[in-house]
């Protein structure tokens, strides 16, 4: 996930100002949208199909003129719209085996503590499991960094919903998490 | 419970507007058990980012199949043997073919109708083959080692064959950086001497008191 060129070619018609700000989205935003989409239960493979898709959708949205007010919940609503649309079901994601996301953090870690990582991690697994899918995609849009308010604009909710959505579910970790 | 345990989450994440964030703040100041639930929050949100990092970096890391990993291990393998085999071989003496000039021309061949005096006549000396010394054939001596390193300076001239760490170990096994050179010389014989294999760390300097 280290490439920051801009894979798609930008139509030489396009306002150069319009490709500039895609442009700028997507090197801001690229990165933080593929993990959401990985971590939704997309492969990388699929993460990076949405990932061109929702920035080509962005710069005819840009250049038709389309609103520019909270883009970046524009940017999250699509991917998300789409990820949604190709996956069979978000269980997909935490039908994986555990040790391929364990393994890749562990390799520079004393035995000890990747033990203890693994098991927080397998209880984490299986809390967000139990989670409702608006509260588990509540706290993953939050992890990616979003405000409440773009949170709410790309699950179609009320930004006091957000707040009481992410609230709860973070009790509910932390129960089950035993933090 | 206390009132303000519903607003620690968004005072966390800096969502409550400014006066009510003003008044979290002093209350946490004041209140432990707020205090131990904002902590435990902080531990889980912290927790939460972890294995979403670990799953993005296990979800984009390419790890081919076990059999790909094998096939490519044995691969390397037998192009490794087939390399040395190959170069055993040029170092094998060739004998000269005869001189066909030399050969007597009274050889007889019988009529083909007659098979009997056709063995007959192939039982008598006919071609005698001139007795040649076998002389051994010169050819180019094997160039320089197939990845030149500037930083080996082997005592005779030698071969050497670079073999990354991926084609002996399992990936991950060794650090990163870490390759290996395998230096031998091939005997007038066609054996092979002085083989040695050893670690590689790829930019890492030479210090000059090393041999």
């Amino acid at each position: 996930m280290s490439d920051d060129s801009v894979p798609f070619a930008l139509p030489l018609s396009s306002c150069p100002a319009t490709s500039s700000e895609a442009t700028t989205l997507y090197r801001e935003l690229r990165k933080p949208l593929l993990r959401y989409l990985i971590c939704l239960g997309l492969t990388n493979d699929e993460a990076q199909d949405v990932v061109q898709d929702v920035f080509l959708s962005l710069q005819r949205h840009l250049a038709s003129g389309g609103s520019q007010e909270n883009i970046r919940g524009w940017v999250y609503r699509v991917a998300h719209n789409q990820a949604r649309n190709r996956q069979m079901s978000y269980e997909r994601r935490f039908a994986a085996p555990l040790e391929a996301a364990i393994d890749s953090a562990s390799d520079e870690k004393t035995p000890e503590h990747t033990l203890l990582e693994k098991e927080k991690f397998r209880l984490l697994e299986h809390a967000i499991r139990l989670l409702r899918d608006t509260e588990r995609e509540c706290l993953l849009l939050r992890a990616g960094g979003l405000r409440y308010r773009e949170i709410g604009a790309v699950l179609g909710i009320s930004t006091s919903t957000v707040a009481d959505t992410v609230e709860r579910a973070i009790k509910k970790l932390a129960e089950k998490c035993n933090v | 419970m206390c009132d303000f345990s519903a607003k620690l989450v968004a005072w966390l994440d800096q969502e409550l507007p400014g006066s009510e964030a003003i008044e979290v703040a002093r209350h946490l100041e004041i209140c432990a058990e707020c205090k131990r639930k904002l902590d435990s929050y902080r531990q889980v949100s912290n927790l939460l980012e972890a294995y979403c990092e670990s799953t993005v970096e296990a979800a984009t890391e390419r790890r081919l199949p076990h059999w790909v990993r094998a096939v490519s291990y044995t691969a390397a393998a037998v192009a490794v043997v087939a390399a040395a085999l190959v170069l055993v071989l040029l170092r094998m003496p060739v004998e000269p073919l005869p001189d066909h000039a030399t050969a007597p021309a009274a050889a007889s061949i019988a009529p083909a109708s007659d098979w009997n005096h056709a063995a007959a006549a192939a039982s008598a000396p006919a071609a005698v083959r001139p007795a040649s010394p076998i002389t051994k054939v010169r050819r180019h001596r094997a160039t320089a080692p197939v990845l030149p390193d500037p930083d080996f300076l082997p005592a005779d001239p030698g071969i050497q064959v670079a073999i990354p760490a991926e084609a002996m170990f399992p990936p991950g096994a060794m650090p990163a950086g870490v390759t290996f050179t395998a230096d031998f010389s091939v005997a007038p014989d066609g054996s092979v001497q002085r083989l040695r294999v050893q670690p590689r760390l790829v930019e890492l300097q030479r210090r000059p008191s090393q041999p």
